[in-house]
């Protein structure tokens, strides 16, 4: 079992280096569906096999590495992890799926996807700090070539801002890491990296507001909260397809898990002191991105602030302190990467089609590309959070939550539920729906249009057959989490 | 089992024709969404003779932990589900039947999405009446948003048709929104969502969070049933195909948040307060959809409005303490209503679907005397005459108005009169007069086919005798209501001199009513603007937060916040460029500052003994 999360990790690195030594497309494609089949399905076992009962890490692997500096191989997961990972395995392999008809420079692409896949299996296995941070930064560098290589028409400045914006807010969190583990050093004597040796430090409040403060700052930027999320936009309109799933549905993930793999264990009475600054940042995100949503003529960008508003449900459910909240925040961490991960497909798929993201050029498809018009509808209410839908009992959950000890926040973040159906309806409205407004020359070239071909399909129906799932028997989903969760809140 | 049945097989229905009704085609598909329906209605008489003898309850699964708390969805059957079920399903099958006539000439056109929609909207409608949870229901609730958001705008091409579906849905979460921390709230306030235990405990809990918890909760049954202020979408979700509306407002969606607040009665019998803004609302948006009813002329917007208007009577009834009153007259409703919008159906459908005006038709009785029939007994039944069902169910109402107070029930007789005219208006232009048709179209109007007509007739029947069921639906929700003389004579002669009003004018032609309506433009521009609600919604608040939406994105976002991003790049460059000067290699310059330096610092030394 503890193998086969090693296995399931460094899969795809291995996938990677072949790719790229065998330069030939046919094998790159298929090797890379395959492998991340594989881990999917490795994944999916270590899932089924989780002890929900009980606390702390399980598949435990721990190897000396640099034992001079304390540092070493450690990994594991808890109940959050190993949602995190069961996700992001899936929508890995829904991204290698829909990039089988990828002409350009195929053998790069899958490889640079491959190692990305093993840098964020990486973050959300990691328990050492030094660990965490190679696998944290190791994601940029295949995430800035997918966006600089095979991005739309800016995709040079989107790439460098992607980079250089999120390295300054890596930069604050190597400082925390760095801070805590001197800390430990002069305490103990005993220099170590690793996370579970840190857990057991209450640290004095100062050093706690400046660690929070540092890690904050790192995760914020990467989730993005407002207002460090301009990021975000640019880059998303400027990646393509499979970039954006991605990022969206994995990279996104990272700072929120982030916040509740560190921030709230490591620095729980500083966490208590920032609640009203996280959940002002919050109840902003979820409304201000609402409205940037629906100010949006290009698709994309309409889905990246859709994300940016759904990441404040994220934040405002984890400092809530409340165990029903925090599971609500960790659900909609999966949720979200499975409804923005299929919106951004569907986006991708009107692109290669049409050739244009922009709602001027588009409307009245809902006729010509059916099978589109359903898919990306069932997409748009997970994201929503309409029931039945995984996204629906997550937010519930972050909302109940948060109502308890903070009613009126709730009530006020709940106007996104409203929002967000109207920036979704407004979209897919202009998109799908008005054929009458359409000039004959469009309806003449939306006749010729071809519907989704089976890798599409597929790649739709893994998504959304999770989040259907999830929304209709949360039971087991939760339940997986309650004891991340009871652990984080100090229960 | 056979309980669960009633609520899967629309939904079956649904699934199968989702799937493969591209394959099966448009009638099979039609056949299988009726065959949805009718199984269900039979399975829910026998529920019902179960339900009546002993109320009872079916557990499905457990859904999702909350704390230490286990949602389990359930169906609960006692009297009022399951009546209100066999109802539902009675009338949703017989409109899928009209429908089938109604869109004939639509198959072959992907009609099938239109049966699936039509059999998911049931299930949802379902799930809100069997629900045993406060959840479950939520899951309905938002279930018919999406169907009526998919029938409404089940003409997508059409701008009008997107639109209005698109406000429906926004309205309908607004409500939703509100609905959802009502659940939040009872949750906390009883540690459970099963609407039993809730009824067991409501004594016990705090009075003021009770009528905080109701009041929110009723937020979601004002969007739903387009209520004040929630209420543009109702009459605009006419965009969708006539058997659509004749579903959304005879037992589904808009019945919904009556039900609603019926089936949690307890909880709002006991925080008064949020009863009296039940009633306060139910009695203004009667008056207002009344008073709104008497100035359109679209054939199905008036109806809309007639059905605004009755639903907030229940809501009145309901606010007022009369449960009985309210859930009886939402059954009858059920039936007369239906039964309009069939009738209005069957004559945009002898007119191709391209008549939509009331003054654009005009001496129908001839061609269509069905139809007329149909729609005479409907209409009569709704203005409230004896001995049809509407009387019967009106006059409960309206006896508990004037014995609650004056006020409230002169404000009933007040809409009834409306109620009276405006109905009867619409039918007298639509079937007496000259045929202002013609010209219009080759050939005259004719019957609708038979698919058609059985349907009506068969909920003609019901709108004729469901009222004397008055006495045994009493029985069986344990409240004794008798006839009161007064009231029933007085509102006979209301309803009548509504009629007669009507009648001298549209037929006898005594006043020219459009000369009538000219000379009093102001009055009847703003009851047809619906007191400027509706541009208030569309041009000031949705209109404004668009507007300040890509304002905000303009400047917030694109000056300030990205603006402040993309200054750190000259930022940078042009310190560093600064600084590179220092080191260019330039040999003077290092000889300079070098000098320079060594000067300054001689010089500090010196003085600073």
């Amino acid at each position: 079992m503890e193998l086969l999360l090693n296995l399931a990790i460094f899969l795809p690195l291995v996938g990677a280096v072949a790719v790229a030594l065998v330069r030939k497309e046919k094998f790159a494609k298929v090797v890379s569906i395959s492998l991340s089949s594989l881990v999917f399905f490795m994944v999916l076992y270590l899932f089924l096999n989780f002890n929900w009962q009980a606390q702390g890490f399980q598949y435990i692997t721990r190897l000396e590495w640099i034992p001079s500096l304390g540092i070493s191989y450690h990994v594991g997961v808890d109940g959050m992890a190993i949602s995190l990972l069961l996700m992001t395995a899936l929508v890995f392999v829904s991204a290698f799926l829909w990039s089988w008809k990828v002409e350009d420079r195929p053998n790069l692409y899958f490889a640079l996807f491959l190692l990305l896949e093993t840098a964020c299996l990486g973050v959300f296995s990691a328990l050492d700090f030094f660990l965490f941070y190679l696998f944290w930064e190791g994601m940029l560098i295949p995430m800035y070539f997918i966006i600089g290589l095979w991005g739309h028409d800016r995709k040079v400045y989107a790439a460098n801002k992607f980079f250089v914006y999120t390295f300054f807010g890596s930069v604050f969190l190597l400082l925390g890491l760095a801070s805590i583990v001197v800390y430990g050093y002069m305490m103990t004597g005993k220099l170590s990296f690793d996370y579970t040796f840190h857990l057991g430090f209450s640290y004095p409040l100062m050093l706690q507001i400046a660690g929070f403060l540092l890690f904050g700052l790192g995760f914020a930027v990467k989730i993005p909260m407002w207002p460090v999320h301009t990021w975000l936009p640019d880059a998303h309109v400027e990646a393509p397809t499979a970039g954006s799933v991605i990022l969206a549905a994995v990279l996104l993930k990272m700072g929120t898990f982030g916040f509740v793999r560190y921030s709230l264990p490591l620095f729980p009475e500083a966490s208590k002191h920032f609640i009203p600054l996280i959940f002002f940042l919050s109840v902003v995100a979820i409304i201000y991105a609402a409205m940037m949503a629906i100010a949006q003529t290009h698709i994309k960008r309409l889905i990246a602030y859709s994300s940016i508003s759904h990441m404040g449900v994220v934040t405002l459910g984890t400092f809530a302190m409340d165990l029903n909240a925090l599971n609500g925040a960790i659900y909609m961490m999966v949720a979200h990467g499975l409804s923005s991960g299929a919106l951004f497909m569907s986006a991708g798929f009107i692109y290669d089609r049409v050739h244009s993201y922009h709602m001027e050029d588009l409307g009245g498809l809902a006729r010509y590309v059916p099978k589109l018009a359903v898919l990306f509808m069932l997409s748009g209410l997970a994201g929503i959070g309409f029931p039945g839908l995984a996204g629906f009992v997550a937010e519930f959950l972050v909302f109940l939550g948060t109502y308890k000890n903070f009613p009126l926040w709730a009530f006020v973040a709940g106007v996104g539920v409203v929002l967000s159906a109207v920036y979704f309806l407004y979209m897919y409205k202009r998109v799908m729906f008005e054929e009458e407004t359409l000039s004959e020359y469009r309806l003449e070239k939306w006749k010729h249009l071809k519907d989704l071909e089976t890798h599409h399909t597929l790649s739709f129906l893994l998504l959304i057959v999770l989040a259907f799932l999830m929304g209709l028997y949360p039971y087991p989903f939760v339940k997986i989490l309650e004891q991340t969760s009871k652990y984080v809140l100090g229960g | 089992m056979e309980a669960l049945a009633i609520l899967l097989s629309p939904l079956i229905a649904f699934l199968l024709i989702g799937l493969f009704g591209s394959r099966m085609g448009d009638m099979a598909s039609a056949v299988l969404c009726i065959l949805g329906g009718a199984f269900s209605f039979l399975l829910s008489l026998w529920t019902t003779s179960k339900a009546l003898s002993e109320p009872f309850a079916v557990k499905l699964y457990d859904f999702m932990p909350i704390g230490n708390y286990t949602l389990t969805l359930g169906l609960y059957f006692d009297a009022l589900s399951s009546i209100t079920t066999s109802v539902v399903t009675f009338v949703a099958t017989l409109i899928f039947v009209y429908s089938v006539g109604y869109m004939k000439e639509l198959f072959g056109q992907w009609t099938f999405k239109f049966y699936a929609y039509l059999s998911l909207f049931l299930f949802a409608m379902l799930l809100i009446v069997l629900s045993d949870n406060l959840l479950g229901i939520f899951f309905g609730w938002e279930g018919v948003g999406l169907a009526s958001y998919l029938l409404i705008g089940y003409f997508h091409t059409q701008k009008k048709a997107s639109n209005a579906s698109l406000e429906a849905f926004t309205l309908n979460r607004v409500g939703d929104w509100l609905f959802l921390f009502g659940i939040i709230a009872t949750f906390y306030l009883f540690g459970t969502l099963s609407i039993t235990e809730i009824f067991g405990k409501v004594q016990a809990v705090d009075k003021a969070l009770l009528g905080l918890a109701c009041l929110l909760l009723f937020g979601g049954a004002v969007g739903k049933s387009g209520q004040l202020p929630l209420h543009t979408w109702l009459p605009n979700a006419m965009a969708g195909p006539t058997p659509v509306s004749a579903l959304l407002h005879a037992a589904t969606m808009v019945a919904a948040g009556v039900y609603m607040v019926a089936r949690l009665y307890p909880m709002f019998e006991n925080s008064p307060q949020s009863l009296k803004v039940v009633a306060l609302i139910g009695g203004l948006t009667a008056l207002f959809a009344a008073l709104a009813a008497t100035s359109h002329t679209d054939i199905k917007k008036i109806i809309a409005f007639s059905t605004m208007s009755q639903l907030g009577l229940m809501f009145l009834a309901l606010g007022l303490g009369d449960k009985m009153g309210a859930m009886f007259h939402l059954t009858t409703h059920a039936f007369f209503k239906a039964l309009l919008f069939l009738s209005a159906g069957s004559v945009i459908h002898a007119f191709h679907h391209h008549l939509y005006e009331i003054y654009e038709a005009g001496g129908l009785k001839r061609y269509m005397p069905a139809t007329y029939a149909s729609f005479l007994v409907g209409a009569l039944a709704l203005a409230g005459v004896f001995p049809l069902s509407g009387f019967w169910s009106k006059d409960l109402i309206i006896a508990t108005a004037y014995h609650v107070s004056f006020l409230w029930g002169v404000l009933t007789s007040v809409v009834s009169f409306l109620t009276a005219y405006y109905i009867f208006r619409e039918g007298f232009v639509l079937f007496h007069g000259e045929e202002r048709f013609r010209g219009r179209q080759e050939g005259e109007p004719h019957e609708s086919p038979g698919v058609m007509v059985v349907p009506m007739v068969l909920l003609a029947v019901m709108a004729v005798v469901a009222g004397f069921f008055e006495g045994w639906y009493g029985g069986v929700l344990g409240v004794k209501k008798e006839l009161h003389l007064d009231i029933a004579l007085l509102s006979t002669f209301v309803a009548l001199s509504g009629i007669g009003i009507a009648y001298l004018v549209y037929v006898r032609g005594f006043v020219d009513p459009h000369r009538v309506y000219e000379s009093l433009k102001p009055l009847h521009t703003t009851f047809r603007e619906q007191f400027f609600t509706e541009r208030l919604y569309h041009n000031v608040l949705a209109g404004g937060y668009l507007f300040y939406s890509k304002i905000l994105y303009m400047t917030a976002e694109r000056q300030l916040i990205d603006g402040l991003v993309n200054l750190t790049y000259p930022t940078v460059r042009s310190t560093g460029s600064l600084f590179r000067t220092l080191q260019r290699g330039k040999l003077n310059f290092y000889v300079l500052s070098l000098s320079f330096s060594f000067l300054l610092l001689l010089a500090l030394t010196l003085l600073w003994r």
